[in-house]
């Protein structure tokens, strides 16, 4: 087993025991590049940009967490779509990434 | 009863930085966008300025500890200004300028240095420094804030006197 096959097994099955206490969710990933709708599992993590300094400004942002197992060895594309029951997620930016996952910032539609 | 010198000073700057009404040669429309002290801001306020009093001091003229030796001092109020404006990353430091120069156009002139209200001339605001504030990849935001010293004479134990 290669060390990428590892990272993928082991965050593949964290995520699902977070899934399954209610820290991850299962959504849909529709890739902007095209190609069609998956489902994925997702780690939504709400006002996570917060800068300043008296004063924070609290970014209408969250940090999405998705698994390269599930969206593929291609980046995320800006505009890229992730649907978390009734929330749309746009994905605007990366904020960090592996060889296993892949966390982007992403703004919640209305 | 009267309001407290250093009260009167950070009001003065607020009134100061309603200037920036987004008209030439502002950027940016604060007029009503203005907030004391707050401690957090909504991205949908943007743009907006939240002004803090972060420190003071009382000395003598020399600058020796007030301690009742005199019956006023020279008070110094650091006041801070932080703005948010929207911003890309492409246009961020842009942005960053644009804010800064608005602040500073409002609040410092050298026709009138002197912070003044509706009872009289408060007295001078210095221009300290700016600092950007942190960014994060993908930040649809920036910020920056624009530290200045509001300079004052205030009684000892009576801060709404200037003098007594």
């Amino acid at each position: 087993m290669t060390q990428t096959a590892f990272l993928r097994e082991l965050d593949g099955q964290i995520m699902a025991a977070f899934a399954g206490i209610g820290m991850a969710d299962t959504g849909s990933y529709t890739p902007a590049a095209g190609g069609g709708t998956i489902e994925v599992q997702v780690m939504v993590d709400r006002s996570m940009v917060e800068n300043g300094f008296e004063t924070l400004l609290q970014a209408n942002q969250v940090r999405l967490t998705l698994l390269r197992s599930e969206i593929g060895d291609a980046d995320p594309a800006k505009g890229s779509l992730v649907v978390v029951g009734t929330d749309s997620y746009l994905i605007e930016n990366f904020l960090a990434r592996d060889e296993s996952m892949v966390q982007v910032l992403a703004r919640k539609q209305a | 009863m009267s309001d407290p010198i250093a009260l009167r000073a950070i009001t003065a700057v607020a009134t100061r930085l309603a200037a920036a009404n987004g008209s030439s040669p502002y950027h940016f429309n604060l007029t009503n966008k203005i907030f004391l002290g707050l401690p957090t801001v909504q991205e949908s306020e943007v743009p907006c300025a939240v002004i803090h009093a972060i420190s003071e001091t009382m000395t003598t003229a020399d600058g020796a500890v007030m301690a009742g030796q005199l019956s006023h001092g020279k008070t110094s109020l650091e006041i801070a200004v932080e703005i948010y404006v929207a911003a890309t990353e492409a246009n961020f430091m842009t942005q960053v300028e644009r804010a800064k120069a608005d602040v500073k156009r409002a609040l410092f002139d050298y026709a009138r240095p002197a912070l003044s209200d509706a009872g009289g001339q408060i007295g001078p605001l210095a221009y300290l420094g700016a600092e950007l504030i942190e960014r994060d990849p993908g930040q649809s935001w920036c910020g920056v804030r624009i530290n200045a010293r509001a300079i004052y004479t205030e009684s000892f134990g009576d801060p709404t006197k200037a003098r007594t």
